[in-house]
């Protein structure tokens, strides 16, 4: 009797304990979980229904409609008729591609540097972070001056030449001071990244690799890059998921009034919903219609690319 | 822990510095000469009359013109809708005091929502929180463009447009990059802490805020002060979603693209710029050990 007792007492305790356990579990996860079903569902399904729609309030009042394929007809009529799309384009593959043949093997040699604690190595980590803690205004600020003030000077003085006023209008000049601004600042984002990724590398390995008679060059491609490669695979899968998104600092830079030959795609899209901000929705659809196309045709590859480079790529093994 | 100890494990007078070695360094050199001669030039701008700067846009300063500064308190303003409906400016002190509400409450909201969901994901391994983990990593890997147009759209119709609440809602997101380095370091804490704690009584809730949150605090506060920064110095969204409120940093980007003589010339765009810069830099001084330790290495205390 007392062990029938005492079995259902404990069956019971269980079962309170297993309800509280449901109950804090429901509690804590609740509030982010609605949070993540309207922002990232429900803005999302959004988006897709907005490329679908269209706004007009030439008369004062905003009206929806449904246009269906509309916006993205307009989008390859401007692709056929208009070059801004394709300059755009071409720029923004450019990006990409020194984002992944500079900016990423620069980065992880400079990390390297500072992982194997060669001379100086903490003050160019510290110089390295520095414009990850920086505002992009102000980078952008010092950078704009001294490339329209102190540049044109310098020219002048040393080569007598006086043609070097309003470099960042310039279609010659300028989409080269754009890029070294790009490259120049972009390399702090990562290194902590890469060092991270390298502190895991057990000593022994490097020791055993360098008694072995491997070099320097050696011992970086054959033990340090096999050990950070999943590090490497989603930086530059981030890369080319920013191929669609990446403004190059142009709206820092132009604002709304960036020339139309140094526009990249993330610029033009955002230039298209910050131009009205919450103002006016007319821009909404053929922004939402242009982030859908792009998404369908960057997601796969990005994704295809992730794949290939994870199951082909070097392994520490 | 020494800041650079991990990193120069391999640090030996036996072992020289290589030719690859040398060369990195050399290419590494330039890229920071670079950027010093640049910051040296801007501090220089900065502390120049116009008159001065105009006569001699490169050589360092003689006129240390401390009272730019001052002006770009007096001067870089922002006009937006009041309460009231009508018009009125913003100054830079109040810039400063919506950057600390927009950087310091997203941050403190974002982290401790994602350090929250990694501790439940990690500890109560039930079906829902396996849905959670993979819903993370796939919208991690997912790129989805083009989106914001909708983020305002939803923003306005749910009321929560330009207030300080609707951006903290907006950031209580777990799925980013620092919800995987919560999970690991949750992960790595030994059942056995939390079974001692629950026989001594403890409820679910301290178990959480007693025995596993401290263990990763180090981690909690390093991800905090890298959102912060990164808020700071974020004027996109402010523009976007707070037009206002603007913080230092947008209120930079007006300033920026000003035509008005009065402050339309280098000294006084690059004192503004130092001006925003200082308070951030200041953090960065004062935490810069525990912002680039290794974030795995303040995972775990104890």
């Amino acid at each position: 009797m007392n062990q029938t007792l005492s079995l259902r007492v404990t069956s019971n305790a269980k079962k309170k304990s297993k309800a509280m356990r449901t109950l804090f579990y429901v509690c804590m996860v609740a509030i982010p979980v609605v949070q993540f079903v309207i922002f990232y569902i429900v803005v999302n399904f959004n988006s897709i229904l907005l490329a679908f729609k269209s706004y007009d309030n030439s008369t004062g009042v905003v009206i929806e409609n449904w246009i269906g394929w509309g916006n993205f007809e307009r989008i390859f009529q401007i692709f056929r008729s208009e070059n801004i799309l394709w300059i755009a384009t071409k720029n923004s593959l450019l990006y990409l591609v020194f984002n992944l043949c500079v900016v990423i093997p620069l980065s992880m040699l400079f990390a390297y540097y500072i992982y194997r604690g060669y001379p100086a190595a903490g003050f160019f980590k510290v110089m390295l972070f520095l414009p990850a803690v920086i505002c992009s205004m102000v980078l952008v600020i010092f950078f704009k001056e001294f490339v329209e003030t102190a540049i044109p000077e310098l020219a002048e003085r040393w080569f007598h030449d006086d043609g070097w006023y309003a470099i960042l209008s310039s279609e010659s000049k300028g989409p080269v001071a754009l890029m070294i601004f790009y490259v120049w600042f972009l390399f702090s984002g990562s290194i902590l990244l890469y060092l991270n990724a390298m502190s895991n590398i057990p000593k022994s390995q490097i020791e055993a690799a360098q008694i072995d008679g491997a070099g320097e060059f050696r011992t970086f491609w054959r033990i340090v890059i096999p050990a950070i490669w999943p590090t490497l695979v989603s930086l530059i899968i981030l890369a080319m998921a920013d191929f669609v998104a990446n403004q190059a600092n142009l709206f820092s830079i132009y604002g709304i009034f960036a020339p139309s030959w140094s526009q990249t795609l993330g610029y033009y899209q955002f230039f298209l919903v910050a131009r009205y901000g919450a103002d006016s929705p007319v821009n909404y659809p053929i922004a939402s219609a242009f982030g859908l196309l792009f998404t369908a045709i960057v997601a796969p590859i990005t994704l295809l690319t992730r794949h290939l480079l994870l199951r082909f790529g070097p392994r520490e093994d | 822990m020494k800041p650079f100890s991990r990193h120069a494990l391999y640090r030996s007078k036996k072992t020289p510095v290589s030719t690859f070695g040398v060369i990195i360094g050399i290419v590494l050199t330039v890229y920071v000469i670079g950027m010093m001669l640049l910051f040296l030039w801007a501090l220089s701008t900065a502390l120049k009359t116009t008159d001065n700067f105009d006569r001699d846009p490169l050589g360092w300063t003689r006129s240390w013109a401390w009272t730019n500064f001052g002006d770009v308190f007096m001067k870089m303003r922002v006009q937006v809708s009041g309460n009231d409906g009508g018009r009125h400016w913003v100054y830079l002190d109040q810039m400063f005091l919506y950057s600390l509400l927009y950087a310091g409450g997203a941050a403190f909201i974002q982290t401790l929502t994602t350090a929250t969901m990694a501790y439940m994901t990690s500890t109560y391994k039930n079906w829902f929180s396996r849905i959670l983990h993979t819903i993370v990593i796939i919208t991690l890997i997912l790129p989805i463009v083009g989106n914001t147009a909708s983020f305002l759209q939803i923003m306005t119709d749910l009321h929560l447009y330009d207030h300080f609440y609707g951006i903290y809602i907006m950031k209580i997101g777990f799925n980013n990059i620092y919800y995987l380095i919560f999970y690991a370091a949750f992960s790595k804490i030994p059942k056995d802490y939390r079974e001692s704690a629950r026989i001594d009584g403890a409820n679910l809730l301290q178990l959480y805020t007693r025995i596993s949150f401290p263990m990763v605090s180090s981690l909690f506060w390093t991800v905090f002060l890298l959102l912060f920064i990164g808020y700071w110095n974020d004027y996109q969204t402010p523009l976007l979603f707070l037009p206002d409120k603007p913080t230092a940093a947008l209120g930079l980007y007006y300033f920026l693209q000003s035509t008005d003589p009065a402050f339309a010339n280098p000294p006084m765009k690059v004192a503004a710029g130092i001006c925003v810069f200082i308070p951030i830099f200041i953090v960065f001084l004062i935490f810069r050990n525990r912002i680039m330790q290794d974030l795995n290495e303040g995972g775990i205390k104890g």
